[in-house]
Parts: structure tokens; C-alpha cells; sequence
């Protein structure tokens, strides 16, 4: 495999299989609110591979090298987009099974889809960001978002078992709404999902090529 | 009085300082009896060490072309032109030894060599 | 192919530099000099020319390519040494080169390991274990293993060791002899690369201040030791950085050629001396002016 691509991908997959054993195993074991509260974590876990990554990359050197950074800048999206895509399928395979025993509706899957897009498509953001104004730039801003965002959860995870007015994500109404026709939905977002994250692509491309901060 | 020092020549710092002064000497530049810039002065001006100019007027003093007395300053002794010219010729001698035997090499005999020195006389 | 690197015009600007306007040809077979004091653009002017460093204006051809089109195969045939190089920290050397290996296309394994014990360098210790000279030589022994046609070399002889720099300097020239190969080198001039350079420019503030054979440049700066009042006032005139000290003075000139004749008496005489002009002197004579 290319070294690159062989290292990068040790953090993504990492984060993968961290993610499901540690979290996702629940969504076998447990009941509600399990498919309202795991994937909601997806996408800081995924930020937080993508922190380790770069952490630990050396872009100057890859710069001597004779690959084009075209092929760089793609390999770092496309592993994010396997890392969230294999999550997604795992969280959606699960959910199907489950719903036998109502554990998982037909909103999940659109709830799920939607939070691993845009799992997806932050975390490219985040990785353009860091290309734009370095690693050290905008960890710190990063890291307080993570810790923002576990301290949000868990207080979200109380709130659903202990509150009773308190709010699902997954059964919002535009969610329920989309949920008539879960399947169709879903494959909807996931285009829509895929074309802004060409998108993003092409402009993080474009953006590794002219900047030096990342260096 | 003149002194020029190139670090890249072959000979040492101190060597040129000594072989110019005695020039200087021997040009009358310098005259008998004539004070020597101090020590400090000299390695001021032309910006080397003290020891090197101490060297050097250590071995002007060996050669017997001046004189240093304690708290005076060094003196140019009195040499009488005879030795000095023979000095000078002594060095002449190597450079023309090198001349005649270079020309040599290229079909140039030293009557070719003559008569070149008295048109060069003539410039 | 003759012009190996056709750059025109470049510019470049940082927050608190600028690189201004630099053009710059260098012939294949040749070992072209780029000097100047610290932050005079070198080590960016390198940057640009291995596209290491995007361009804002101006064209750049290597080999007659331009990267935008032929980067992988330029990248191949380049050898970059940076300033400071980098690697994955905590990596071995032996490592670093497998992981770089795979992308070249004339890999030579033989050849960089051999380089490295000539360098001294021990390919078990990890990256973050090398000194920056050590670090440096790894570059080198990259850059010089991979079939490069060109090379790009920023400070090379910086946390060298004489030993390590006399013998880098050997096969610099090694590397040019067969007049297929080219090197571009930056440095401070002390660094004893100027004896290797042919081609010479200087950078100065961001702008190319002079570009000139090496040869041509010494032929016609010269140092002119002289006694006071011995020289034509007309001459005299024209020295820069003279230094007036009471046993003569002296002075540079860059117009030796055409004051050949004026100064044939006074040398006769004894009552001036010529010296060759170190490029160095040349340097601080054009960035300081008169």
C-alpha cells in the first residue's frame, strides 16, 4: 500500500474501531435512547482522528517527495470519507437489525445518515482549515469544540433519561418527516452528502496547493 | 613608508611584514636612525595580531637592520648599502634564475633575454 | 537540453518579505552560486525552484516543463536539500528511507546506505536522536540516491564538519563533471561553496543584484593596495570600500581591466600592490554601494 496512504490510515482506523467497540457495542446491547446518543459522537471522534493524524504529519517531507499534492490532499479526504462511510454503514446494518424489536425507527436511519454526513463533511472542513492556517492554529479551537461538544452530550444523555420534556434529534419533525420514506431520504442525503464533499474536496485542493502554514 | 599584506600570499603574515620593511629600508623609505611605528600602531594599521609585528621586528632585530631599546621604540640601525644592494641582489638572483630557466623551455636564449632587459630599461 | 532551469520574473511575497522580480537561467553541467547575506530571498528562491513554495507571479521551467503539468516527474528528477529538513520525529533513518523509497522511480538503496556511512550516520537512530548536521546529511543522501538530474541544495554545508564539507564539495563537482548533471546552491559564502560555483548571483533584499560568470567577476575585481598620493587622483576616485590606514591604503575596484594600463607605473614602482578581491569583498562592495 502507499506509505502515505498507510500511515494516514492507522488513525482513521483506529478511531474507527475504537469508536464501535467502545460505543457502538451498545447499540446491541441497549435500548433508547442508544440510537439518539452514539452516533452524535461520531463526529467528534472522527475530529479527533483527524487531530492525531496531523499531529503526527510531516507535510514537508511529503513535499520533497514525487507525489503530486493533488494526490495528497485526495488520499487525507478519502479517508475520512472510508472512516465516516464505514461508520455509517455499520451504524445503518445495526439499526436495520434492530428495528425488529423497535429499538431503531425508520427516522434513525435519517437521523444517522445526517449526522455521519455531517460528521464527514466538518471534519473535511476542519482538515482544509488546518492545511490553511496550520496544525497549531487550529487545534486549540478544536480541542475546546470536542470538549464543548462531550460536555453537550452527556448532558443531552442525562436529559433524555431524566427529563421528560427534554428533546430527541432523531424525532424532530423534519427528521420524522423524512423518515416516511427512510431509504429514499437517506440515498438523497447521501448524494447530496457526496457532492458537497467533492466539492470540499476540490477546494481543499486548491487550498493545500497554495498555502505554506501547514509546512 | 608602505606596507601592503595579502593574506593569501604563500609567505606567512610576519614574514611579509619583515621582507617589506626591510624593503622600505633598503629604498630609503625608511632612513637610519628613523623611529618604527610602535608595535601597537603598526598591527593596528594594517590589522594583525601584535605578535605578529612583535615576530617580525624580533626578526628585523636578528638581521641586524634595527634596534629596539626599552621604552623608546625600535630604531632603524645605520646598514651600510653595500649589504643591503647584496641582499637585494640575492633575491634578484632567484627571480632571474627562474626567468632564464623558464625561457629556456621556449627557445629563449638569454641574449634574447638582454636585450629585452636594456628595451625594458628604456620603457 | 541546455537551460536546465528557466525562472522569469518571480515574485513572491510574505507578510514581512518579498521575493521581487527574480530571473535566473542556469545551464545544464553547471554549478550556479546563489549568495547573499540572511534574508535575502535564497532559501525562498530555492523554495520556488523545487516547488516546495507556491509562486505568486512569474513563469518557472525545469527541463523544460513547468510543474504545474510534470510535477511527480520533476519532483523525480530534482534533489532537494532544505534548510532544515524534515522528518517523522520519531522514526529511524532506515525507515524514513523505506517510506520514500517506493516513489522514486530510480531508487538506489546501495548508493544511500553507503552515503550514509560515509556520513557517519548511524541508519538504526531515530530522527528526533540526529543533530541538524546529521539531519542534514540524511537530506543529502536522499537527494543524491534517487537518480536526480538536478540539485537543489539550500545551506548544504551548514553542521558539516571539514571533513564532511570538503568531501561534500568533492562530489559536487564529481556530480556535474560529465556535463549532464546541474547544481543549484545557496549559502553564505563562507561556507566554501563559492570555490565550487561557477555561475554566481547575488541576492540581496529579495532581488537578484547581480548575476556573472565566477570567473569573470574575479577578473575584473581586484584589490589595490596603494601608497597615499601614489595613484591618479582619476583612479582613486573610482575604488570603493577604501580604507585609508597610515602605511597605505587600499581599495577595490570592479573596472580592473580597463585601469590595467593607468596602474602599470605605479606597480612598477613598487608604490602599489595588486590583490585578487575575495567574493566576499565583491558582495559587501555591490550591497553596500561605494
Amino acid at each position: 500500500m502507499d506509505p502515505i496512504l498507510r500511515r494516514s490510515s492507522f488513525y482513521y482506523a483506529t478511531s474507527v474501531v475504537t469508536y464501535m467497540a467502545l460505543m457502538g457495542r451498545y447499540f446491541i446491547t441497549r435500548s433508547w435512547p442508544v440510537f439518539e446518543i452514539i452516533p452524535l459522537f461520531m463526529p467528534v471522534w472522527l475530529a479527533s482522528a483527524l487531530l492525531a493524524s496531523e499531529h503526527d504529519e510531516r507535510y514537508a517531507f511529503l513535499r520533497t517527495l514525487p507525489v503530486a499534492d493533488r494526490s495528497v490532499a485526495r488520499v487525507k479526504f478519502l479517508l475520512i470519507l472510508t472512516a465516516a462511510a464505514v461508520e455509517w454503514f455499520l451504524m445503518v446494518l445495526v439499526a436495520s437489525l434492530r428495528t425488529a424489536d423497535g429499538a431503531a425507527t425508520s427516522s434513525t436511519f435519517v437521523f444517522v445518515t445526517l449526522v455521519c454526513a455531517a460528521g464527514m463533511l466538518v471534519t473535511g472542513g476542519l482538515q482544509v482549515a488546518v492545511w490553511r492556517f496550520g496544525l497549531s492554529a487550529v487545534r486549540p479551537a478544536v480541542i475546546v469544540a470536542i470538549a464543548a461538544s462531550l460536555a453537550l452530550l452527556i448532558g443531552h444523555t442525562f436529559a433524555l433519561k431524566r427529563v421528560d420534556a427534554w428533546f430527541a434529534f432523531s424525532e424532530l419533525p423534519p427528521i420524522a418527516w423524512l423518515g416516511g420514506a427512510p431509504w429514499l431520504s437517506s440515498a438523497a442525503l447521501v448524494t447530496l452528502a457526496l457532492a458537497a464533499y467533492a466539492g470540499l474536496m476540490r477546494v481543499g485542493v486548491r487550498v493545500k496547493a497554495s498555502s505554506e502554514a501547514h509546512l | 613608508m608602505f606596507v601592503a599584506l595579502s593574506p593569501g600570499h604563500p609567505d606567512p603574515m610576519y614574514k611579509q611584514v619583515t621582507d617589506q620593511l626591510k624593503d622600505a629600508i633598503a629604498s630609503g623609505d625608511l632612513k637610519p636612525n628613523d623611529r618604527l611605528p610602535s608595535v601597537r600602531e603598526l598591527s593596528e594599521a594594517l590589522d594583525v595580531s601584535a605578535i605578529t609585528v612583535k615576530r617580525a621586528y624580533a626578526d628585523l632585530e636578528t638581521d641586524g637592520y634595527i634596534l629596539t631599546r626599552a621604552g623608546l621604540g625600535s630604531f632603524v640601525v645605520p646598514v651600510e648599502a653595500d649589504a643591503l644592494r647584496a641582499r637585494k641582489l640575492a633575491e634578484m638572483r632567484e627571480e632571474l634564475r627562474r626567468i632564464v630557466r623558464g625561457s629556456a623551455r621556449f627557445g629563449i636564449t638569454v641574449e634574447d633575454v638582454i636585450r629585452l632587459t636594456r628595451e625594458v630599461e628604456g620603457d | 537540453m541546455d537551460t536546465v532551469v528557466e525562472a522569469r520574473s518571480l515574485t513572491k511575497r510574505y507578510e514581512d518579505f518579498s521575493l521581487r522580480d527574480v530571473s535566473l537561467e542556469v545551464r545544464c553541467g553547471s554549478i550556479a552560486g546563489i549568495f547573499g547575506p540572511n534574508a535575502a530571498g535564497k532559501s525562498t528562491l530555492l523554495k520556488v525552484l523545487a516547488h516546495q513554495a507556491p509562486l505568486q507571479t512569474g513563469s518557472l521551467r525545469v527541463f523544460g516543463l513547468s510543474f504545474e503539468d510534470a510535477e511527480q516527474e520533476l519532483k523525480n528528477r530534482i534533489g532537494y536539500v532544505p534548510q532544515e529538513p524534515v522528518y517523522y520525529p520519531d522514526k529511524t533513518v532506515q525507515w524514513i528511507a523505506r517510506f520514500a523509497a517506493p516513489y522514486f522511480a530510480h531508487w538506489d538503496g546501495a548508493g544511500f546506505y553507503a552515503l550514509l556511512d560515509q556520513f557517519k550516520v548511524n541508519p538504526l537512530k531515530k530522527v528526533k536522536h540526529l543533530s541538524g548536521g546529521q539531519k542534514k546529511m540524511l537530506s543529502l543522501a536522499l537527494a543524491f540516491s534517487h537518480g536526480a538530474d538536478l540539485l537543489i541544495l539550500d545551506e548544504p554545508t551548514a553542521g558539516l564538519d571539514v571533513v564532511h564539507r570538503r568531501a561534500l564539495l568533492d562530489r559536487l563537482r564529481a556530480f556535474v563533471a560529465g556535463g549532464e548533471r546541474t547544481v543549484i546552491v545557496a549559502s553564505h559564502i563562507t561556507d566554501g561553496l563559492d570555490a565550487i560555483a561557477e555561475e554566481v548571483w547575488f541576492l540581496d533584499d529579495g532581488r537578484a543584484v547581480l548575476h556573472e560568470s565566477k570567473d569573470e567577476l574575479l577578473s575584473r575585481w581586484k584589490r589595490i593596495h596603494y601608497r597615499d598620493g601614489a595613484l591618479p587622483q582619476a583612479i582613486e576616485d573610482r575604488l570603493v570600500q577604501v580604507k585609508r590606514q597610515p602605511f597605505g591604503s587600499s581599495g577595490l575596484t570592479g573596472e580592473f581591466p580597463a585601469l590595467r594600463d593607468a596602474l602599470t607605473g605605479p606597480l612598477a614602482r613598487g608604490d602599489a600592490k595588486l590583490d585578487s578581491a575575495s567574493l566576499e569583498d565583491i558582495l559587501l562592495s555591490i550591497i553596500k554601494g561605494a
